[in-house]
């Protein structure tokens, strides 16, 4: 009995309590315990139809690119109906709580093993720095998309703008705090810079992310904040790695879906959150006006009844992941922005030459200061319901020139949004104010 | 002179007939009055003379040789308590040195009361303690409360410590007849050296061991206890004639139409096949009458018990041999029960074998080793409905309908619908399926299928004391307990619980060709678990009187502990003991069932768990007594465990008491001839109760979706601040002993707060909790109550007279509760309407709550039930219920607050008698009442049918509502919930009777008999004032509850 006493008392220092109560349950200690966090496609990617995914889907579900027939929203629960005419004030219901719960569990999974990596030896292997790189990476991921929907459009007042909440740790008891705008993309932006040293230039599943899709997330981060010369030149470093672009003349037409999940173009793959939007929005004439009818994206996105069918999970949800079109549309952007006309059209047609009809495609023929705007124009005909639409209305909204107001008509009236307005930020719920205090958003 | 002293001589053998005169260097032996006389009269051979009388000290007299006559005066005893020591499980403790709350059952006492289960011994005998039901059972563990409940959803039970250990099986194997003493700690300073596990109470218990230079002596103990047949006929149950009226009523509006006809219909009872017989013109309306006629006239009731239900009888055996000498101490027991059950086909037994030696190792060194095996085996008829009246199960959620008939008159077996009609069974038997026809007897007395459980406990627990210089000894234990847990289902092939299962998976081909998916045979589950539990401990205790008048008491030590619970299960079909063949199923493919009802799998009876807690602990406390009247205590513990987050470990924060005592009556200028004993006491301190939360992370292994690499799902979120719930409690308590102790006892109050009690609650979902409704919610520390009350115990002697003596214990506790917060609390009235013993905690109010919806009586129009909504008579009965919380009528707790016992006991020379009544007060329950649609889907029915409203007028003298078809679901469920059916819980109860005989010892010297008592014990004798008006138990309001039971015994001593 003395040895067992010895025994245990020498135990105590190391194991005695690790050991986990119910032995059903595994304590994730090993690197492939962490990396398997990672790989939970659901919780991570949202990779399926039922479960929730990580990226909020308020924003896209409010712009004007998509519609309802009066009587559908004559049925919307109250607080669906006010966010799509734009109310200001509204009550949360389970949907408003999802789109903050669900990126922040993805937030809790990548706090999860970025604390358990610590205490992992060898540190900084290669399986450990790809685990390490993929949970800032998320975080970031996650973080920058709820910035679009939470916080104030970045802009000169970010650094007395509020931020967002940062959690940091996964300890469910640990307070957090709600830094500035500018202190929060400086989090987000180190993030993404330390996960890019440490991933792979391409990831083993597109589920993960690599180098590739690091350095696309800060062109869209810089593109946002308006730096747009890093914009252009992470959009730049990206397609260096992973310049594959998907031909849409080679996409099945008759599928219901025609998009190809995990297809060529994609560099990281990852679904927002379903709303009726995904599957009962009607294409507005607005958005539908901007292709040509030569554009395959036309009927590869649309539905004859105007339903959106072109997200790149098929039927499981809508994309929000990473696509070298997008990074070549930075590109486009930013070097039409820094004068580099030739760069810009150089990426802007390696796209169009991708989306049209074969032998109906011809290289655009418009002056160097048109296009810029027809690059914003393509912008919003090629990232449909990807979370791009909502950003970019915030970002160029505060350029005159590129300012829109958006309208929606509902039972005989007229509503509209101007291109300022608080309603570009939405509300946090109110459970989230219980018991930490984050102070609320002004809308 | 002479005569004088012959005159008082004779006089004392007057009035103390029971005097007993021992003669020395007889060896003590009593010798008789007559035998008295001779030696006091005649012979000078005799030295000492020493008298004994019950209520007298003893005296001893030295007679002179030429003394002739003496006068002798017998002081009157000052009584004392019994036992004078308190045991902590680390400590044993003069009682008058302790500053903290303890409650002892002597061995005295725990000879008396013959039941099988030890903790039957605290009932009524401790102030503080409340069972969840007053009448104990002998096979499971009582749920108890100490000082109330100090948690919300966590365990509430208290911590059992077996000889020194933390007890971890089932408590149940321990037999009384082993049992020295039992300590109940109540309070901070007595638990808190248990630490984190100590926060509802610890009870101790102690077995017997032998004493130095004792002779060996034999205790041989039997007992048979009887009870009768539950009495069924007081359960409120509708009456045949009224149950048949409602069936032909809902006939006759075409409620059971869509039954009958759909392709797989349900059973129905005789009357509705009767009915639809003559609906059918099978039968004239003659026949159909006479055949419903007859069936008014019967109870299944007289059936029931005169099948179901038994006599019950249990048999107790003990054994025991203790002794000891200056080198070795024992105690040997062997113990066997047997119990036949009032449930027919139900039985159980217990054994067990105890060792408990001490061997002293020279002077300094005393091994002490505990070792126990004990095994109790239960066999239950199974399904376990098949006898209970209650459960009794038709399948397809149908009990026993009133007028069901188990046997003819004749006394054969009868059949009942079961499941589906008859008639679609009868076809799928011709198609080739099994036997389908449901005989309740049959399924009792032939093809019976049985469940065993045994369980078997092997206990060894062996302690080191060493003491090196006087006042200082080393103590190291070890306790090494494993309990394995068989449990055996035999389902019998031919009974209709196997004939049913294999009928719903067979398959029948497009041929007509039926297969059975599940093999004809018998089933067999299995259940094995194991629970392995190893502890040890080093401590250090010093103990010394410093100079006169300074006494110092210390202990430090160390414990670990770990508990182990390993369980897995297993099912073999088509299994034959010939051979221990089982068949092979399969478990993959899904099944549609024979009656199309869907489909499935066959059941997979596979499955493994595995717990391991472990604790690591360090403790000490320090007592120091002052001139023996004023004492200071205090205790300190530090736990650590796999149960809590990394931070509580590492906090390292110590649960602790301080405690003071005073005994006033030693005080020098305190010199009262009536006060033998006042003293003061009070505690204060923190234990724990460890819930069931986990603070690490947790995670389950699958496969991901899309990549198919290997997916970890968190199940657990790190919360490393998890802690266990803590107590905090606040003792004062007053120790009195009047008129030389014929009045004494202690009076004391205490004040609690439980902290950071363990709920699910509401969390900000920023922390990413949360599941796909929008709730989030984790397990957290986020709720506090309080409790206080009064515990009083008080011990009189009222008559103490030589021949008659006349004591009285009373048990007096107050216990009062309160939640304080509680962060997700939910708002909606009908939240709060639950049954009598669920939580739902409500800020301001008590743990277990009894609200009602307001009633306003029955409607005069139509005799629906009515309440209130804001303000006005309402009958809108889903705003009632979704209205706010504060619509309802609080009537108060559910649990007794006023609760406790009274005992008296009467010598009349070796005879005595005591008699316990249990009472409780404050509390409230609903009864039962009648739900018409339930009744019409279950065929169980209340009697209140009989008193329902059935025309304008009768509101006056009925608050049952009225009969309406189709049924209202929600006036049932307004009414059930409605302050119509509260009903106040109080009773006195007499709880039971004991009366000893001993027999004189000079009438079994001759036989070597040291001594016999002759014992006769009677329990559950029923209420004697009961505070509802209609009489209703609160505990069996409409249940069958524990007949009187009656024992015999004897206890016989060599």
């Amino acid at each position: 009995m003395l040895i067992f006493l010895l025994v245990a008392l020498v135990g105590c220092s190391k194991g005695f309590f690790e050991e986990i109560n119910n032995n059903g349950l595994v304590v994730p200690e090993t690197i492939e315990d962490m990396q398997a966090l990672m790989d939970n496609t659901v919780v991570m990617n949202g990779a399926t139809v039922s479960g929730g995914a990580p990226l909020p889907m308020l924003g896209e579900s409010s712009t004007d690119d998509f519609y309802f027939p009066d009587d559908r929203v004559n049925r919307f629960q109250q607080v669906l109906r006010d966010l799509y005419l734009w109310t200001p004030e509204y009550m949360d219901d389970e949907q408003t709580v999802l789109n903050w719960m669900l990126p922040y569990k993805t937030v809790m999974y990548s706090n999860i093993v970025l604390d358990n990596l610590k205490k992992i030896v060898p540190q900084h292997t290669v399986a450990a720095n790809n685990v390490e790189g993929t949970a800032l990476f998320f975080r970031a991921y996650i973080y920058f998309h709820l910035a679009q929907i939470y916080a104030v459009p970045y802009g000169p007042n970010a650094v007395s703008d509020l931020g967002l909440p940062i959690r940091m740790t996964s300890d469910i008891s640990l307070p957090f705090t709600r830094p500035s705008l500018a202190e929060t993309y400086k989090m987000i932006i180190e993030d993404v810079e330390k996960a890019s040293e440490l991933l792979p230039n391409i990831p083993l599943y597109k589920t993960r992310p690599s180098k590739a899709a690091a350095y696309a997330l800060l062109a869209k981060i810089h593109l946002v904040m308006g730096a747009y010369e890093k914009a252009g030149a992470n959009a730049r470093r990206s397609i260096a790695l992973n310049n594959k672009i998907l031909d849409f003349n080679a996409v099945d037409k008759k599928v219901e879906y025609p998009m190809p999940v995990l297809n060529d173009e994609v560099i990281f793959h990852i679904n927002m959150i379903n709303s009726v939007v995904n599957w009962e929005g009607i294409v507005s004439e607005d958005l539908y006006g901007l292709y040509q009818d030569n554009d395959l994206r036309k009927q590869l996105y649309f539905s004859p009844k105007g339903a959106f069918i072109g997200s790149y999970s098929a039927g499981t949800g809508l994309f929000g992941g990473l696509t070298t079109a997008e990074n070549l549309l930075i590109d486009a952007e930013c070097s039409a922005r820094e004068g580099d006309y030739v760069q810009a059209r150089q990426s802007l047609e390696r796209l169009r030459m991708n989306r049209f009809v074969k032998d109906q495609y011809k290289t655009l023929d418009i002056a160097d200061n048109q296009l810029l705007s027809e690059i914003i124009s393509e912008r919003r005909r090629e990232l449909v319901l990807r979370g791009v639409t909502w950003s970019d209305l915030r970002r160029l909204n505060q350029d005159p020139k590129y300012a829109r107001t958006m309208y929606r008509d509902f039972g005989g009236k007229r509503y509209e949004l101007k291109p300022i307005s608080s309603c570009y930020t939405f509300l946090i719920p109110t459970e989230t104010q219980y018991p930490t205090g984050t102070p609320q958003n002004k809308r | 002179m002479f005569c004088r002293k012959a005159i008082i001589l004779l006089f004392l053998f007057i009035i103390l007939p029971f005097l007993i005169i021992t003669v020395s260097g007889q060896e003590g032996s009593p010798v008789s009055k007559s035998e008295i006389i001779d030696n006091v009269g005649g012979r000078d051979t005799v030295k000492n003379l020493e008298f004994s009388a019950i209520g007298y000290e003893n005296r001893t007299i030295r007679i002179q040789d030429s003394e002739k006559y003496l006068t002798v005066q017998l002081v009157p005893k000052v009584y004392s308590l019994e036992e004078t020591t308190v045991s902590t499980g680390y400590q044993i403790k003069p009682r008058e040195r302790v500053t903290g709350s303890f409650e002892l059952v002597g061995r005295s006492q725990i000879d008396r009361r013959i039941h099988q289960n030890v903790l039957e011994q605290l009932n009524g005998r401790v102030a503080s303690i409340r069972f969840d039901v007053p009448n104990v059972s002998s096979n499971v563990t009582p749920k108890m409360n100490i000082r109330g409940r100090n948690t919300i959803f966590s365990n509430d039970q208290p911590l059992y410590i077996l000889d020194n250990m933390a007890y971890d099986g089932d408590i149940t194997l321990i037999n009384s007849n082993d049992i020295e003493s039992i300590t109940v700690l109540k309070d901070a300073a007595a638990s808190s050296i248990w630490g984190a596990r100590a926060g509802n109470g610890v009870v101790v218990i102690r077995t017997k061991a032998g004493k130095e230079n004792d002779r060996p002596t034999v205790s041989f103990n039997s007992s048979l206890a009887y009870a009768p047949k539950p009495d069924l006929s007081r359960l409120k149950r509708i009456s045949s004639s009224d149950f048949i009226d409602f069936e032909t009523m809902l006939f006759n509006k075409g409620y059971y139409d869509s039954q009958l006809t759909r392709p797989y219909p349900v059973a129905q009872t005789p009357v509705v096949e009767t009915l639809v017989l003559l609906r059918n013109g099978l039968i004239d309306a003659q026949t159909a009458s006479s055949r419903i006629d007859r069936l008014r006239t019967i109870d299944v009731r007289d059936d029931v018990e005169r099948y179901l239900y038994t006599n019950k009888l249990v048999q107790q055996y003990g054994i025991n041999i203790r002794g000891g000498n200056s080198a070795l101490r024992y105690f040997l027991s062997a113990n066997y029960d047997h119990n036949k059950e009032d449930k027919v086909k139900n039985s159980n037994n217990r054994f067990s074998i105890r060792s408990n030696t001490s061997y002293q190792l020279g002077k300094k060194l005393e091994l002490t080793s505990n070792t126990v095996f004990s095994q109790k085996t239960l066999t239950n008829l199974y399904p376990s409905t098949l006898n209970d009246l209650t459960s009794f199960s038709l399948g397809s959620g149908k009990f026993l309908y009133p007028y069901a008939e188990l046997a003819a008159e004749d006394g054969a077996y009868l059949s009942l619908p079961n499941g589906l009609r008859d008639t679609f069974k009868e076809s799928a038997m011709e198609k080739g399926l099994l036997d389908w026809t449901f005989t309740p007897l049959d399924e009792i007395y032939h093809n019976t299928s049985s469940a065993t459980n045994k369980s078997t406990e092997y206990l060894f627990n062996p302690s080191l004391l060493y003491r090196p210089i006087e006042g200082v000894s080393l103590v190291a234990n070890y306790q090494y307990q494993k309990q394995v847990g068989n449990q055996q289902t035999l389902r019998d092939r031919n009974s209709y619980d196997v004939r049913n299962l294999i009928n719903r998976f067979a398959q029948v081909s497009a041929t007509g060709v039926v297969s059975f998916p599940i093999p004809v045979g018998h089933i067999l589950q299995t259940e094995a678990g194991e629970q392995r539990s190893q502890q040890g401990r080093v401590q250090a205790n010093f103990e010394r009187s410093v100079a006169t008048n300074h006494h110092i008491d210390a202990m430090l030590g160390m414990e670990v502990r770990e508990n182990r619970i390993i369980d897995h299960s297993n099912i073999a079909y088509g299994y034959a003991e010939r051979g221990l063949v089982s068949v092979p199923v399969d478990y993959v493919t899904r099944y549609k069932y024979y009656d199309a009802s869907g489909s499935g799998n066959i059941p997979y009876g596979v499955g493994m768990t595995s717990t391991t807690t472990r604790f690591f602990s360090y403790f000490g406390n320090l007592a120091y007594t002052f001139k023996g009247r004023y004492s200071l205590s205090g205790s300190a513990r530090v736990d650590q465990s796999n149960l809590f987050g990394v931070k509580t470990n590492n906090r390292k924060v110590p649960l602790w008491s301080m405690g003071g005592l005073w005994h006033i009556h030693q005080e020098d200028w305190f010199k009262t001839d009536w006060i033998d004993k006042l003293s003061l006491r009070s505690t204060f301190g923190y234990s724990g109760n460890v819930g069931d939360a986990v603070g690490i992370t947790t995670i389950t292994l699958s496969n991901a979706y899309l990549t198919n690499a290997a997916r970890a799902d968190v199940q657990n979120p790190p919360n490393e601040s998890l802690r266990w719930e803590k107590n905090r409690l606040l003792n004062f308590g007053l120790d009195f002993g009047f008129l030389k102790n014929r009045l004494s006892g202690s009076l004391e109050y205490y004040a609690k707060r439980n902290t950071d009690l363990l709920s699910n609650s509401d969390i900000d979902p920023t922390t990413g909790l949360g599941n796909l409704s929008g709730k989030s919610v984790f397990l957290g520390n986020v709720a506090t109550t309080t409790g206080n009350g009064v515990d009083l115990t008080l011990n009189t002697v009222n008559i103490r007279q030589p021949k008659f003596a006349w004591e009285s214990a009373i048990v007096f506790s107050v216990n009062h509760s309160k939640v304080q917060e509680y962060y997700s609390q939910s708002t909606t009235a009908q939240s709060y309407i639950n049954s009598n013993n669920s939580v739902t905690p409500l800020i301001g109010y008590p743990v277990y709550t009894v609200f009602g919806y307001q009633w306003a009586g029955l409607d005069p129009e139509n005799g629906m039930p009515r309440g209130y909504l804001d303000g006005e008579i309402s009958n809108e009965y889903s705003k009632i219920m979704n209205a706010p919380v504060g619509t309802l009528a609080y009537y108060g707790p559910a649990k007794a607050t006023v609760f406790g016992a009274l005992t008296n006991t009467l010598r009349y020379g070796d005879l005595s008698l005591t008699f316990n009544l249990g009472y409780r007060f404050g509390s409230y329950f609903k009864r039962s009442s009648i739900s018409y649609a339930m009744m019409a889907t279950s065929w169980a029915g209340h009697a209140d049918y009989a008193d329902r409203w059935q025309q304008s007028g009768d509101e006056k003298r009925t608050d049952v509502p009225a009969l309406v078809y189709p049924f209202n679901g929600n006036a049932t469920s307004f009414y059930i919930g409605s302050s119509a059916l509260v009903e106040k819980a109080d009773y006195i109860a007499l709880h039971d009777v004991y009366l000893d005989y001993s027999v004189r010892p000079e009438l079994l010297k001759r036989y070597g008999i040291k001594s016999l008592v002759l014992k006769g014990y009677v329990s559950n004798l029923g209420y004697l004032w009961l505070a509802n008006s209609r009489g209703l138990d609160p505990f069996y309001e409409n249940t069958v509850r524990p007949q009187k039971s009656f024992t015999l015994g004897l206890n016989l001593t060599f």
